[in-house]
């Protein structure tokens, strides 16, 4: 990082990579999201509400949520093995339960929603960028939600607050911190942290993160509104 | 109060102005959105709901579902819905119709083709219902041979053996357009 705060890829401290959002691109799924962020590609899947195999899943009084994280074998420089990994089951867990307060499970009992995300490439910061592909998914399958769920991360480079962290800083920084967040509600799904902060640097980096997610927001909502209303025009 | 286009989580109006209605919750101030759609306020009795521009494959009371007869218990069957509304689904849920008398009568069989109605959502499991005119049977076979039926008033004869059977045929027996469904 130079001493006038430009990062290794270019961008300025507060800065975004570029995130582009389609959605409904996949047939079979009830709804579907793809997003490039930054060199992040990632595809999810939703399908459902549907009939919970094994049964013995089955929850009479609501519906549940499986999330399926993976990454593709060619995802990475090197191959990875297609097998759910630690991390993968951990990232699976993760997005479930930043998903889980924003939908409307209640309504459909003995029924799971399934969301399947899929990495093809990754690049740093592939967690919030499925999340926010999951939640526009979901929005696109109809999911009763109650707000968008939309991630961004936040971190320490150089002794200094970054926001969005890319494959390069999350491997030399001093700290990441994937934040996820509904806007409307204005209520935090998901919070990590990988690495230490002083009490003043953790309450920047949070506010860093929120203004990522808010822009994060705006994109994913774009891209629903394009997809279902022409942007805005019905 | 907005008119615009709506994602989950839009505020659409506030609590002092309207309620609840489908597609809608209140998060204690606001009225908001849960799906993507189109707000509708009835300013009459000052209800707000949003037009969902997607709908998940679940039948809601009211709606118009076909299926297979999965499974028949003594005063109940299950129908494994294959169509809700004439549209078709995968998402491979069941649900029950109470068939009082079932015992005496012999309503329908397993594997007939049968359109209900739905009723409601009662302890996580849905209801329907079959004893509408135009609900019932739609589709089935003799069973002792396999062969084609007929329908002689409330029962249906082989064309084959001449077995007769008594069913709750729909007034749609016979001419039932499921096929055309199917072959989409």
């Amino acid at each position: 990082m130079t001493e006038d705060g430009i990062r290794c890829d270019g961008r300025r401290l507060d800065e975004l990579r570029n995130i582009s959002i389609k959605v409904g691109v996949l047939k079979n799924a009830d709804g579907s999201a793809y997003i490039e962020f930054g060199k992040n590609k990632i595809l999810a899947g939703v399908f459902g509400p549907r009939d919970v195999h094994p049964k013995h899943m089955a929850n009479p009084d609501s519906g549940i949520l499986r999330c399926r994280y993976h990454m593709s074998p060619f995802s990475v420089t090197e191959r990875k093995n297609p097998a759910p990994s630690r991390r993968e089951i951990e990232i699976s867990k993760v997005i479930k339960e930043a998903l889980q307060p924003a939908v409307i499970l209640k309504d459909y009992p003995r029924t799971v929603i399934d969301v399947f995300i899929e990495v093809l490439q990754a690049d740093g910061g592939s967690r919030c960028a499925a999340l926010d592909a999951a939640a526009v998914a979901l929005a696109d399958a109809g999911i009763p939600m109650r707000d968008l769920v939309s991630a961004c991360a936040a971190g320490k480079v150089a002794d200094r607050i970054v926001l969005d962290v890319n494959n390069e800083e999350d491997q030399e920084g001093q700290a990441d911190m994937p934040v996820a967040l509904m806007p409307n509600l204005g209520k935090v799904t998901l919070l990590q942290l990988d690495g230490m902060l002083k009490p003043e640097e953790f309450k920047t980096c949070m506010q860093t993160a929120l203004v990522g997610c808010k822009r994060v927001y705006e994109i994913q909502r774009k891209a629903l509104m394009e997809k279902y209303f022409q942007n805005g025009e019905q | 109060m907005s008119q615009k286009p709506t994602l989950p989580g839009d505020k659409i109006a506030i609590i002092e102005e309207f309620e609840m209605g489908d597609n809608t919750f209140d998060d204690g101030q606001s009225i908001r959105s849960l799906v993507v759609g189109t707000p509708e306020f009835d300013k009459t009795n000052r209800i707000a709901k949003i037009n969902e521009m997607r709908r998940p494959a679940v039948a809601k009371s009211g709606d118009v579902i076909t299926g297979n007869i999965s499974a028949l218990m003594n005063n109940m069957f299950a129908i494994n819905i294959l169509y809700i509304n004439g549209k078709p689904t995968h998402s491979g849920l069941e649900c029950i119709c109470q068939a009082r008398g079932a015992k005496k009568r012999i309503l329908v069989r397993v594997g007939d083709i049968v359109t209900a109605k739905i009723l409601n959502l009662l302890n996580g499991v849905v209801h329907a219902t079959i004893s509408e005119p135009e609900l019932g049977v739609l589709f089935t076979q003799c069973n002792k041979c396999g062969a084609k039926v007929i329908a002689m008033g409330s029962n249906i004869k082989c064309i084959d053996c001449g077995y007769i059977e008594e069913r709750k045929l729909s007034t749609r027996f016979g001419n039932s357009d499921f096929i055309k469904f199917n072959s989409n």
